[in-house]
């Protein structure tokens, strides 16, 4: 295969070695150097807060006393804020710098006026914060993932028209004659993103919709902000960065363009069966129930796909920690999204609802799958941007090993004391607070899983400030990788 | 279109006056951006056609889909909360329901606080349910006792006890004839209780009978039911 490519790259005058084609992408990455590293710092810190609080709530579940008598500490206010931190802070930033950088250069164009987007960066999270404090200071909503303070969502809105706004500008000004998979995925989550989120404001706050339909339009929002605005800009990511490290084409066209499809028709009928045993209508739910598990197509759809890209290359994909991580979060889409639709099943849900394994679920998706993914887009973005290698192959493997330890043990522990929990309290014979006083050693897990991964990020971190602090050497021209090159029978690029 | 290769179109570099041609090859540069110059080609597609055998899994998909939505519509009905409504097996006959089972589970929700796992109560303070009169006597007692209440000074089994029996009848927790009755044969049964059954009919028969009762019965009141 790799004889093949290079011979293409030798009869081909505009193949690799041209540095024309290399210096338009440098005019390319310059253009989203800065907005782009704003994002990312951004992220970063949302990403350091959200786990701090993740842990505090994790303690306090086992320990209750646990800085119980601060009062913006309390359990209900300590979880919201790490949900909202890590939705609205860490992934949505991140997501945002890899859709921008994806989309320039994907494009092949320069992002324009990039100091509209950092006022963009700016206000999203001045927006953030605020409604963080808000939280905190106790004017948080009740209605889940959108608890920020309604003083705090218009300046998120704003920032993100912004954002979205001109990464289609970017799209309308594409060199590109042939639209890649990833940018189909990008453009529709920079659309569906502002259609939830506004929809969502309008019938929950500004003008609230009555009775169940509130918490019908509140599942359909949460469960499409994982799958309308995460999933796609996750997919968009591995569709990119696998293809590219590997420097094969992606497997398929005719399975992306089945996987984007029928994701698209799926996915936002799906968030009903979390209402499954609510007050509403029973065809509403079965609906939800078999979009759920129709989403079976797109995800082995896409499973196939990237998995017949990678096969034979499965060195490279140890080697590269871009690769790494990204090819764990695509595994990680099959094996979440799977689960997901066997949860929608009334006769597992009956077991999972209400549980800890609700739980588990929803971080092997943001973390295991989005989060991933987004680590591994960071280890090849950043070197192009700073043009300056990673400084530690040590810190990577540190930050891989903890973070995928870390969400293993936090899923199989809460996945297991969840399903105990589930059958426990469906059995009238065990009291309730037994079933509780049950699950403490799998809520002692996730808190050690928790330590662990707060272990990575800040060894990630680290590796950041430190690339960002050290001087451009000229002469390091390799690849930080997880050995050494010279170990290696083949080089990859990243 | 220029398909002459000798003389291509101009390309977007050429038009940018900020990118002479001759510093793009320049040493230094080259290797200020390894980053760039190492990184492979733009990914392309490949056009593998769909295996066969997701033709399979799809068409499995779709008909269980298909089947689920058909079984579980509910009609179709926007006031029917209840998926199995229209399936043949759960409207023919509902399940007949076990009044130990239901009692029981009850009697652990909302009994157990003040009549002990064992039915013995708190010595001086809640009475127990094991061997008096109250429980395996007279139905009717029991029944009004559940359905309304109790308060003031009562005796059993030798000790006085005063405390607030709540109601679970239609002041209360309005639990149905059904409920009543469960929870009334349960306490009835277990604990070494050997007394007949009672009747949802029966519970019936004295709700009707003590309607538009509001407040809960004292020891004189039940005197001419305990027998």
């Amino acid at each position: 295969m790799s004889s093949v490519s290079q011979f293409v790259a030798s009869v081909n005058p505009t193949a690799s070695a041209d540095v024309g084609v290399r210096a338009r992408l440098r005019e390319i990455d310059e253009s989203t150097r800065l907005p782009v590293l704003l994002f990312v710092g951004a992220a970063l810190f949302w990403l350091l807060g959200g786990t701090f609080f993740a842990l505090i709530a994790s303690i306090k579940l086992h320990h209750p006393d646990f800085l119980g008598e601060t009062e913006w500490l309390t359990f209900g206010i300590v979880r919201t804020v790490h949900l909202n931190t890590v939705i609205y802070g860490w992934a949505s930033n991140a997501g945002i710098a890899v859709a921008l950088w994806l989309m320039a250069r994907l494009c092949r164009t320069k992002l324009h006026h990039g100091g509209i987007l950092m006022v963009a960066m700016v206000f999203w999270n001045v927006g953030v914060l605020a409604g963080c404090l808000g939280i905190m200071a106790g004017d948080g909503l009740s209605i889940e993932w959108l608890e920020f303070p309604p003083y705090a969502t218009p300046l998120l809105f704003l920032a993100y028209a912004l954002t979205g706004v001109w990464c289609i500008i970017t799209f309308r000004f594409r060199q590109s004659e042939h639209t890649y998979v990833s940018q189909w995925f990008l453009l529709a989550a920079f659309f569906w993103f502002p259609w939830i989120y506004s929809v969502a404001q309008i019938m929950l706050v500004i003008e609230p919709a009555r009775g169940t339909i509130q918490a019908l339009v509140n599942w359909w929002f949460a469960h499409n902000v994982l799958g309308l605005w995460f999933t796609p800009i996750g997919l968009a990511a591995a569709y990119y960065f696998i293809p590219k490290v590997l420097g094969k084409p992606i497997h398929s066209y005719y399975l992306s363009i089945l996987g984007f499809w029928s994701l698209a028709l799926f996915y936002n009928w799906a968030g009903v069966h979390h209402l499954i045993g609510g007050p509403v209508p029973a065809w509403v739910i079965s609906a939800g129930t078999v979009a759920s598990v129709m989403m079976v197509i797109p995800v082995i759809v896409t499973a196939i796909n990237h998995h017949m890209t990678v096969v034979g290359s499965f060195a490279q994909v140890w080697r590269s920690p871009t690769l790494r991580f990204v090819v764990f979060g695509a595994m990680s889409y099959t094996l979440v999204s799977l689960q997901g639709s066997s949860m929608s099943l009334r006769t597992l849900n009956l077991h999972t609802h209400f549980t800890h394994y609700t739980v588990a679920h929803a971080h092997l998706g943001m973390y295991g799958f989005f989060t991933m993914i987004m680590f591994g887009s960071f280890y090849y973005i950043l070197p192009r941007l700073l043009q300056k290698e990673w400084p530690s192959s040590m810190l990577i493997s540190v930050h891989f090993w903890t973070a995928s330890l870390g969400i293993i043990l936090y899923f199989v522990g809460l996945s297991i004391g969840g399903l105990i929990q589930g059958m426990q309290m469906n059995n009238p014979d065990i009291p309730f607070l037994e079933v509780v006083a049950n699950t403490i050693p799998y809520l002692v897990s996730r808190s050690v899983a928790g330590i662990i991964i707060l272990v990575g990020h800040l060894a990630f971190t680290v590796s950041v400030v430190w690339m960002i602090l050290k001087p451009r050497s000229p002469q390091e021209t390799s690849p930080t990788l997880f050995r050494s090159p010279e170990a290696m029978p083949l080089r990859p690029s990243t | 279109m220029n398909d002459d290769p000798k003389n291509p179109p101009p390309g977007p570099e050429d038009n940018d006056p900020r990118l002479e041609q001759g510093a793009v090859s320049d040493e230094g540069i080259q290797k200020i951006h390894a980053q760039l110059l190492r990184e492979k080609e733009e990914p392309t597609e490949g056009f593998a056609p769909i295996p066969i055998f997701m033709l399979f899994l799809f068409s499995g998909v779709i008909f269980f889909a298909g089947v689920y939505i058909a079984q579980y519509s509910g009609g179709w009905d926007p006031l029917n909360y209840d998926e199995r409504v229209g399936v043949a097996a759960v409207t023919d006959a509902p399940a007949a329901v076990d009044p130990l089972v239901l009692g029981r589970r009850l009697y652990t929700q909302q009994c157990v606080a003040c009549h002990g796992a064992n039915g013995q109560g708190v010595a001086g303070v809640f009475p127990p349910l094991v061997g008096t009169s109250w429980v395996v006597g007279a139905e009717e007692r029991l029944i009004r006792v559940l359905l309304h209440g109790l308060v003031g000074e009562i005796e059993v089994l030798g000790n006085t006890y005063n405390a607030n029996m709540p109601a679970f009848g239609p002041n209360g927790a309005r639990w149905n004839d059904q409920q009543i009755a469960a929870v009334a044969t349960f306490i009835r049964q277990e604990w070494g209780n050997d007394a007949p059954a009672i009747d949802p009919e029966t519970v019936a028969e004295v709700r009707s009978a003590t309607a538009g009762r509001t407040s809960a019965w004292t020891n004189d009141e039940l005197e001419p039911y305990a027998n």
